[in-house]
């Protein structure tokens, strides 16, 4: 994985002196609140509910074991003992005093840890397939670029106080495990007509208030003209994007008001008018930045090297854990694994410090010493070796990380919600933990198959409930929480909006809802077909019929 | 209609009060009760805070009838009495389904 | 207000900000909106262009300002609100599309903490707004001595695709 030289050490640290001065001339008063506020989200820093909560970038999803030891540390040091992983890739403390911050960041910048562009109206953490590097479906490894684009958008002079948030995606798989789609910016690698590598350039993608499917706007862009393409694009956003109205400033408003290939025309335009000289990235430097993602591993011949583990146990709650939470690795002999931050009844995607320095061990002991984080707020090894699984998963199981539902109904995304989120409308925790209960028999998830819940608290969408197979959005009614439910969402591969049922159920309601929901599926699909699929096939109407019919 | 006024500490972020004596607690029972009337006074007190750097964002919180008094909306009394889920400790191991 | 060089250091300021075109015509180192400006431009040779300015805000295009830009002595581009970064890019697109070598100025509402940003986009030259001093925004310039766009500060054109600078201001 990448490894920071002096200069990459260097801005971080500068970040950490400088933030240090801001909080100072802040508690001082020498900065207003109105002032400190954009300075203090561009540093990751935002008051919530409770107190401050602080979100730590974790580049495109890929930690050391020594990083993620790091995070248990600042969860112990400064939160309340755990830390909870985000649909961006990122992580998030709760109970974060803003004095205690800058020495917060400076634990972090010893692990090459920041905080930098994790809020704010800039350019955000770029996110990129979790399997990246490992998964043998890549035309090349998305973490490459997206460490290119993190260093050019990182603290940007021109690029910094754009009308919103501005959120870049990569992946280097036609299967697009980072939902590039649902993007300001969704790029794929793929290779050209002459066989050179380029991307597939998505603009106008997003969820939130107005959820898009993001279009194509640039078929083929070659590999060297990427930053001077995004360049283009961010210009125009800068300049065009509105500023009158935040509910309308992101990019995907600007898209579809001036249409794709008027956008497209707009981009191109810019870009043509910048020299290609001033933004190619050197051979060398990619090449260099290359090296250092380079697979770190030899293949093993599974079948006959020796077995790590005591005894291979016939063990079918192993082999159901292998079946759900295991992916094919390009190199023989090794598997990506998931560690499922779900377990029945528990807080999606967070994770306490002790889990986390568990998890840190396992990476070194199992996976060469690597985490990814997941969009779907799960974490994954992704350097496991065939004859380790069974090892890892007794270790997994003895700290409370073995549920073995990755993509099955339990896999729940949920955003923290009305318990943490001063812009909730309604609670979306306890909602996934009630149907975490509900649904806990393994052996029902199974039959039901891959089953994609996402529930949001909120419009904005932090949840992805529009990209849920089936989706809750929870709302205030009249000082009531009120839940609403979307069908036919997908957000693994194929991108689509899910589309509201019908009206709104209380917490009682919502539970009974996806239950009678799932309960049409099974009645009514074809032999060996997803729920997604039956819902395809069938549209909404049957689901809506037998959830809204009179008893 | 009566209410509290609620703020974030700046220092830290944590949810405050403004209780007797104009000062500022993270304890919810501490709230000092305002009545419609002194509603514009206290908010005045919260803007100075402000002004002073000791808290941010200052607003009524509309409280109920019932003593003792408790915020109307749930929201509040999340931010009053803290969320509704997790207790952050370790959880008992379940079992092989995890 | 007190205006500062890209080092942080006060600077004369010998312009004027006027408001008609007859006072434009008549007076050396003016500055005057656009449309001040094109109502009288083409009353200055090339010398006298190089002692008069113009104030652009947000929404006047680059497209407005390129039949002139070339010779203006100054130009100033007003920030109407320091969360509004539009003319980060005008400034960006002023230097390298419309090659223009002037004083590119900042004013109105900008923080001392974005001075690098101002002087890294292409500005010259800064107005400090009433409530902030030189010395603050003196110190901001120097809080970072590495950067992932560009070379050293003040490079003119700006470079800005990845051209990471060392410590010692080598460019890699």
């Amino acid at each position: 994985m990448y490894i920071y030289d002096s200069l990459d050490k260097s801005l971080i640290n500068q970040r950490v002196s400088e933030f240090r001065q801001q909080v100072e001339r802040r508690l001082s008063g020498d900065l207003t609140e109105e002032q400190f506020k954009p300075l203090r989200l561009m540093n990751g820093l935002y008051l919530q509910l409770h107190a401050y909560m602080l979100r730590v970038a974790i580049p495109y999803g890929t930690l050391s074991s020594d990083q993620m030891r790091t995070l248990a540390h600042v969860a112990e040091k400064y939160d309340r003992g755990y830390g909870h992983f985000t649909t961006r890739q990122n992580i998030q403390y709760n109970w974060i005093d803003l004095e205690r911050t800058p020495d917060l960041l400076y634990d972090l910048s010893g692990a090459d840890l920041h905080a930098i562009q994790t809020s704010g109206n800039c350019i955000r953490n770029v996110t990129a397939d979790p399997f990246a590097g490992a998964t043998a479906d890549e035309v090349d490894d998305p973490r490459i670029w997206s460490e290119i684009i993190r260093q050019w958008s990182t603290l940007h002079p021109e690029f910094s106080f754009l009308p919103r948030k501005f959120k870049i995606a990569v992946t280097g798989a036609a299967a697009d495990r980072a939902a590039i789609k649902f993007h300001d910016i969704g790029l794929r690698i793929v290779r050209g007509v002459d066989g050179d590598l380029g991307f597939q350039v998505f603009v106008g993608g997003g969820q939130g208030r107005t959820p898009i499917v993001a279009p194509l706007i640039r078929p083929f862009l070659p590999a060297a003209d990427l930053l001077r393409y995004l360049d283009a694009v961010l210009r125009v956003y800068n300049l065009h994007g509105r500023r009158d109205n935040i509910y309308k400033a992101r990019i995907k408003i600007l898209v579809d008001s001036l249409g794709a290939d008027d956008f497209a025309r707009q981009a191109e335009a810019e870009f043509s008018s910048l020299d290609p000289k001033a933004f190619e990235v050197d051979d060398d430097e990619v090449k260099r930045i290359r090296q250092m993602f380079a697979l770190p591993l030899v293949a093993v011949d599974s079948v006959n090297a020796k077995h790590d583990s005591d005894e291979q146990v016939d063990e079918p709650h192993f082999s159901r854990w292998l079946s759900t939470n295991t992916f094919p690795h390009k190199v023989p002999g090794h598997t990506i694994a998931s560690i499922s931050l779900k377990p029945v009844g528990g807080i999606p995607g967070d994770a306490t410090a002790v889990q986390m320095n568990a998890i840190a061990d396992l990476a070194d002991r199992f996976s060469c010493g690597e985490v990814r984080v997941t969009y779907t707020q799960n974490l994954v090894l992704p350097h496991v070796r065939d004859i380790d699984l069974q090892k890892l998963w007794e270790e997994l199981k003895k700290n409370d990380l073995a549920a073995a539902n990755i993509g099955l109904a339990t896999d729940i995304i949920a955003c923290p919600g009305m318990d943490y989120c001063s812009l909730a409308n309604a609670r979306s925790i306890p909602i996934a933990q009630r149907l975490s209960e509900r649904f806990a028999d393994l052996n029902r998830q199974h039959d039901i198959g891959p089953l994609d819940i996402r529930i949001s608290g909120c419009i904005n969408a932090c949840g992805h409930h529009h990209a849920g197979h089936i989706g809750i959005l929870g709302v205030d009614k009249k000082g009531e929480e009120r839940y609403q439910l979307t069908l036919g969402g997908e957000g693994n591969g194929e991108s689509a909006i899910g589309k509201i049922l019908g009206p709104g159920f209380d917490e009682n309601g919502i539970l009974d809802a996806v239950e009678n929901v799932v309960g049409t599926y099974l009645a009514m699909r074809a032999k060996d077909e997803t729920f997604s699929q039956t819902v395809l096939r069938l549209g909404h109407a049957p689901f809506k019929e037998r959830l809204y019919a009179r008893h | 209609m009566a209410y509290v006024l609620s703020a974030n500490r700046l220092t830290d972020g944590r949810v405050v009060y403004l209780s007797e004596g104009e000062q500022w607690s993270t304890q919810f029972v501490e709230a000092k009760r305002i009545n419609a009337d002194d509603l514009d006074h206290a908010q005045a007190v919260g803007h100075s805070a402000e002004s002073n750097n000791l808290i941010v964002d200052s607003y009524a919180v509309e409280v109920g009838e019932d003593s003792p008094q408790e915020p109307s909306r749930l929201r509040e009394r999340i931010r009053g009495f803290g969320p509704t889920v997790g207790d952050h400790q370790i959880r008992i191991v379940a079992g092989p389904e995890g | 207000m007190p205006v500062i060089d890209t080092a942080g250091l006060e600077i004369e300021d010998v312009w004027r900000f006027i408001d008609t075109a007859d006072v434009a015509i008549a007076e050396d180192y003016c500055v005057m909106t656009l449309d001040v400006f094109e109502e009288c431009s083409g009353r200055f040779d090339s010398e006298q262009v190089q002692r008069r300015g113009v104030r652009f805000h947000v929404g006047e295009t680059i497209d407005d300002a390129a039949p002139y830009v070339r010779g203006l002595g100054l130009i100033e581009l007003e920030f109407p609100h320091f969360k509004d970064g539009r003319m980060y890019s005008m400034a960006a697109m002023l230097r390298r599309k419309l090659g223009f070598t002037g004083d590119l100025r900042a004013c109105g509402d900008v923080l001392p903490d974005q001075a690098l940003f101002l002087v890294r986009s292409g500005f010259s030259s800064i107005v400090v707004p009433e409530q902030f001093s030189p010395a603050q925004f003196q110190s901001s310039l120097s809080a970072y001595s590495v950067a992932y766009q560009s070379g050293q500060s003040g490079d003119l054109p700006m470079v800005l695709g990845l051209h990471r600078s060392e410590p010692s201001g080598v460019t890699s």
